[in-house]
């Protein structure tokens, strides 16, 4: 036989193998391909939200992200689980918190006072709330709540309080503070100083709350907690339970929502919320503003001390193009300033568009060429993949569009790059989600004296615009202020803040009174019904 | 074992099976000249579905499937095969040393394997990538730890009983060095599960790179390469499947012929060439 | 098998305990190492951008990670030989009560997906092996070998949307009833045990197949069948017994996969399991929690591996004896 004929057999054999291959190769790419065209297959319930009263009974299934081994019945220290945060705005209350629609109201808080050195705030403890078995809430447990919380909870380093000397006066507590502030009652909103009893050590089994719901079932580790409404508590609850799950992917998430198995999915990302697009059987809200991903260039350093250069980058972001490759188009384009939705958001500032030839004259300014281009590393990480995503179109973009700029990315890994590039290295990608402006500021977008100021701005004329803002009551000053040093960052700052990524949630049409706000807000489900 | 080569390159059936694994090593090689974009810039909206302008659509971040994955082949089979290579080779060299001596060595090599196998492989990789970088020498440690002490606890198991047989005993009884009997007697015996060994830990190690990349280590966007695109465009599956199903595919049919020409390889081995033959 | 309670056995089973109870010693030190020359620890993962600030010196303070490394490792094995595995540093509980939480679905999920697995691997790898070379074998190898190539994160996603949400005759992820488990609801299982099934199927008839084609080439398997014996027993007096001692290795290995090695499938199915507790705990720098399901799973792979070890000596008569 020659050695390269085939014989019939060995022709079967063949075709036999061949067909065996295409058969498992195909087959799941044809499925996938009819499954991704067609919709959702769950009968849907025409229901509306509006124009009724709300009804009481039914247990809401909720999933949210949240790695379950690392549950902890701690309402206090930091946890990188959303899940257990959703627990803690839904058992417990704190002392002033968010509305569904993103409002600072009081809770255990009924109202509150600076004095006028504005070196202390007073709050006067709400009268009738009650923990779950019935206890009443005293203002020597909002004290010791809160000097607890500014032992071991998240945040305290933003908020000026001297924590330690949190006291009891009567019905009022008293918070001393370092740094005279009005906004102060805002900021706690946004944490987790929940309330407790005084005396509380033992965080094995979840200490009792005062707010809406209360545990039934939770075993942390197992990634499921059934809450039942909290009888005592003031406010109407409609509500009779609410089963929380915690996904550790968000599209494993999606597939449980998709198929029924949940009711409501909180925060599902960009690329699930695509999936759902025009789907009628799904309500997606939408809120705005939730989070961003600068690119963050520190003036300390070259070449971005030279302003020069950082306009140019700014004008050689093309904004929309990366709203659209590294959020899936679910964002809004970005002017360069941060929180979009706060009150004292600078309106009034033009829309900055992508201008490649005045970037291209400023680099040649600075004197940059094509053969003595600018180098640039931007740094990113793998932290959330947006971020990551957004650094390689933003490099690419560069690459293309301006001779004079030779960039690359360095994708550094999640578990490192807060500490070990974030304010490290000079040109690298952030991450902040939904705050308050002046709290931001003071934290990470200019302050001078923050340990974690990203840019490393240092302008005089900033710090005390900020400082100014925050030591008025009255709006209007406080806005002017403001607005005056957004325009500094605008014009002079180093951020590239190209676009804000929307918070989404899914719900079932059925599910009524859900949160519209991104953030700590989206958690806020005391006032949701089920509508039958 | 070049005798065997030389046969089996010629035989039809081993032609058919590599048939595949030619194809992707083909546009491995030659791909990156045809790519029609570039792989950095979009060209599109994400995961968009095939148009003219992008036959096989855009992957996650709108760039072409095509162009890229015309040039996401290069780096695909020399780290793995290289990885591969070694971790067979060390993994066999303990598991027959230890299957064939009889006294205290055996024990300790096996426990030795058995400490490593107990380490969780996640740790393994997370170690020396994150102490060391994402580089070739680090994957091939990374490949080795991972896959090497099974393959030397697998060809243990068959050299045990091969060395004890009477013939064995025979040759070292009648002076033979051990290295000779090893690779005259054993090592045949042994080739069969070996081989079938390397092609699925070369399989394996295709994607434990990619892991690595994945993770942040070593390859660096916009880097093109076949089981790092499988990985970036899952969660996009079902908007554009292609953008994860052609890299899968290419990847499917080098690992298939790799694996098939393994099995060749090993029948060659254990029965056609009556120089190897050991009965 | 009089012989297997015979002295040299229980020598065997004795010698290879005890260097089991060593071997757990030295891995915990390997683990305990690793975890802790990572980059990063508990602390700084916890407070994420907020590490910057001093709050890091006090929640270091607090989760006693200003201690020596080996002093630390010290307190947790003196701790473990107690009895108490120690608290977990990212959410303050006990190991144990982490472990317990989950353990039981891991068991659930590797009992079930054992039950598919290994008698699929035994007769896929004997179907092949006898007939090495021939058109079953060629297609059987192609389908194995196609179903292993692809990787385990594409078939569990693939199936999960094709039969969770688009057919929708199955759930797509596995959501275990509150307070109870997975058997409560066993339909939650099928998707995960066949995502694992496939490469585990795949992985383990392949080496099957070449441990059953190479004991087949044996002289007295070619003197059994030309004497007439028919074929089924052929293969189970003369060509298993051969093949046993790498099948059991197989069955070894993949029993510590079933166990430990389900990350893919507890994240795309969302199911509680170990497996994924121990890559987040990881990626977390939970050293105590890394430590006690590490040490669990190794005890799990140690005494699979003596189990097998032990097959392959009751297999092969002449090693029962001392040499």
């Amino acid at each position: 036989m020659r050695a390269w004929s085939i014989g019939r057999a060995q022709r079967a054999r063949a075709a036999w193998v061949m067909f065996g291959l295409f058969g498992v190769l195909v087959a799941p790419t044809i499925l996938s391909g009819c499954g991704a065209a067609g919709g959702t297959h769950r009968t849907t319930v025409a229901a509306s939200c509006l124009d009724r009263a709300p009804e009481h009974g039914g247990t809401l299934v909720v999933g949210i992200q949240g790695s379950s081994s690392t549950e902890t019945n701690n309402p206090f220290i930091d946890t990188t689980n959303l899940s257990d945060a959703l627990r803690r705005v839904l058992l417990y209350d704190a002392v002033t918190k968010l509305t569904p629609s993103g409002r600072m109201v009081g809770a255990a808080a009924g109202s509150w006072a600076y004095n006028k050195g504005l070196t202390e705030v007073r709050f006067t403890v709400r009268h009738g709330e009650r923990f779950s078995d019935g206890a009443a809430v005293t203002p020597a447990d909002v004290a010791y709540s809160l000097r607890l919380y500014g032992k071991i909870g998240f945040g305290t380093t933003a908020i000026p309080i001297d924590w330690p000397k949190v006291r009891v006066e009567g019905d009022q507590v008293v918070a001393p503070l370092l740094k005279p502030r009005t906004d102060v009652a805002e900021n706690l909103a946004q944490v987790s100083d929940v309330v407790v009893k005084a005396g509380t050590t033992d965080f094995t089994n979840a200490p009792l709350g005062s707010g809406p719901f209360k545990i039934d079932v939770f075993e942390p580790g197992s990634g499921v907690a059934l809450l039942v409404r909290n009888t005592f508590y003031p406010q109407p609850v409609y509500l009779h339970a609410i089963e929380i799950r915690a996904f550790a992917d968000p599209a494993a998430m999606t597939n449980a929502f998709l198929a029924g198995e949940i009711d409501v999915a909180i925060n599902v990302g960009a690329v699930n919320a695509r999936r759902v697009e025009g789907d009628k059987g799904v309500k997606i809200i939408r809120e705005r503003g939730a989070l961003t991903y600068p690119f963050i260039m520190r003036l300390p350093d070259p070449p971005f001390n030279n302003p020069d250069v950082r306009l140019a980058l700014k004008l050689a972001v093309d904004r929309q193009a990366l709203v659209n490759g590294a959020l899936q188009g679910q964002g809004t384009v970005g002017n360069d300033l941060f929180m979009p939705s706060d009150p004292d958001y600078d309106t009034s500032l033009p829309q900055r568009e992508r201008d490649l030839r005045r970037a291209a004259e400023l680099l040649e300014r600075a004197g940059y060429t094509a053969s003595r281009p600018l180098k640039l590393t931007l740094w990113s990480s793998t932290y959330a993949p947006e971020m990551a995503d957004a650094a390689t179109l933003f490099v690419a973009q560069l690459d293309s569009g301006l001779p004079m700029v030779d960039a690359k990315v360095e994708l550094a890994p999640a578990d490192t790059y807060w500490s070990d590039v974030w304010l490290v290295k000079p040109f690298s990608t952030g991450w902040e989600q939904i705050f308050p402006l002046t709290t931001a500021i003071y934290r990470t977008l200019g302050y001078s004296g923050s340990a974690t100021d990203e840019t490393g701005m240092h302008r005089t004329d900033f710090d005390a615009l900020v400082d100014e803002a925050v030591r008025t009551t009255n709006p209007a000053l406080r806005k002017q202020a403001l607005y005056a040093a957004q325009r500094i960052l605008w014009a002079d700052g180093g951020y590239i803040v190209w676009g804000y990524e929307d918070e989404i949630d899914l719900s079932r049409p059925d599910v009524c009174g859900l949160p519209t706000a991104p953030g700590i807000a989206s958690y806020a489900l005391s006032q949701t019904w089920l509508s039958r | 074992m070049t005798v065997a080569l030389t046969r089996t390159a010629f035989r039809a059936g081993t032609a058919l099976a590599l048939l595949p694994g030619v194809i992707a090593l083909v546009i491995a090689v030659f791909g990156p000249f045809l790519a029609p974009h570039s792989i950095s810039g979009p060209v599109g909206i994400p995961w968009a579905a095939p148009s003219w302008g992008a036959p096989l659509g855009t992957d996650f971040l709108g760039r072409d499937v095509l162009s890229r994955v015309l040039s996401g082949g290069r780096t695909i089979v020399v780290l793995p095969l290289l990885a591969t290579a070694i971790s067979v080779t060390v993994g066999a060299v303990i598991g027959i040393v230890a299957g064939s001596v009889h006294h205290w060595l055996d024990g300790l090599l096996m426990r030795l394997m058995d400490a490593i196998l107990a380490v969780p492989a996640i740790l393994i990789l997370l170690v020396l990538v994150t102490g060391f970088g994402g580089g070739t020498v680090v994957l091939v440690v990374v490949v080795v730890l991972i896959s090497g002490p099974f393959t030397a606890r697998l060809a243990r198991s068959v050299a045990i009983d091969v060395s004890r047989k009477a013939y064995v005993e025979s040759a070292i009884g009648r002076g033979e060095s051990m290295v000779a009997v090893l690779y005259r007697e054993i090592l045949p015996n042994v080739g069969g599960a070996l081989l079938a060994e390397a092609g699925l830990v070369f399989s394996n190690s295709i994607f434990l790179v990619a892991l690595a990349n994945f993770l942040g280590f070593g390859a660096q966007p916009p880097t093109a390469d076949w089981a790092l695109m499988v990985a970036e465009n899952n969660p996009g599956v079902s908007f554009n499947p292609w953008s994860v199903l052609v890299p899968v595919l290419l990847i499917v049919s080098l690992t298939i012929s790799a694996n098939l020409l393994a099995d060749r390889l090993a029948r060659r081995l254990a029965g056609d060439d009556p120089r190897i033959a050991v009965r | 098998m009089r012989l297997w309670l015979s002295r040299p056995i229980a020598g065997f089973l004795v010698r290879r305990l005890l260097a089991g109870a060593g071997l757990l010693l030295v891995v915990s030190l390997l683990i305990f190492t690793a975890t802790d020359v990572l980059p990063g620890d508990a602390a700084e993962v916890l407070l994420g951008q907020e590490a910057a600030t001093p709050r890091l010196a006090l929640v270091r303070q607090e989760l006693g990670l200003n201690e020596p490394a080996p002093q630390r490792y010290l307190r947790w094995i003196t701790g473990v030989l107690r009895g108490d595995l120690g608290t977990s540093l990212v959410s303050q509980r006990s190991v144990r009560s982490i472990i317990g939480a989950r353990i039981e679905n891991t068991l659930i999920l590797a009992l079930a997906t054992g039950l598919v697995v290994f008698p699929l691997i035994l007769a896929l790898g004997i179907l092949m092996g006898t007939r090495e070379g021939s058109r079953v074998d060629a297609v059987f190898s192609a389908g194995v070998l196609v179903t292993y190539a692809f990787p385990m994160f594409v078939t569990a996603v693939l199936l999960s949307l094709l039969f969770g949400v688009w057919l929708d005759v199955l759930p797509p992820v596995s959501l275990v009833p509150v307070g109870g488990t997975a058997l409560d609801s066993p339909s939650i299982l099928v998707l995960p045990v066949a995502s694992m099934a496939l490469p585990s199927v795949a992985w383990g008839a392949r080496l099957t197949r070449a441990a059953v084609a190479e004991a087949s080439r044996a002289a007295h398997v070619e003197a059994a069948r030309l004497s007439g014996i028919a074929e089924s027993r052929v293969i189970w007096r003369h060509v298993l017994p051969a093949a046993l001692p790498p099948i059991a290795q197989v069955c070894a290995r993949l029993v510590g996969v079933l166990v430990g090695g389900t990350v893919i499938v507890e994240t795309v199915f969302n199911y509680p399991g170990l497996g994924l507790a121990l890559v987040q705990a990881a990626t977390s720098r939970d050293v105590p929690l890394v430590l006690g399901i590490g040490l669990l799973l190794a005890a799990v792979e140690i005494g699979a591996y003596i189990v097998a070890d032990l097959v392959g000596v009751l297999a092969v008569p002449r090693l029962r004896a001392p040499s």
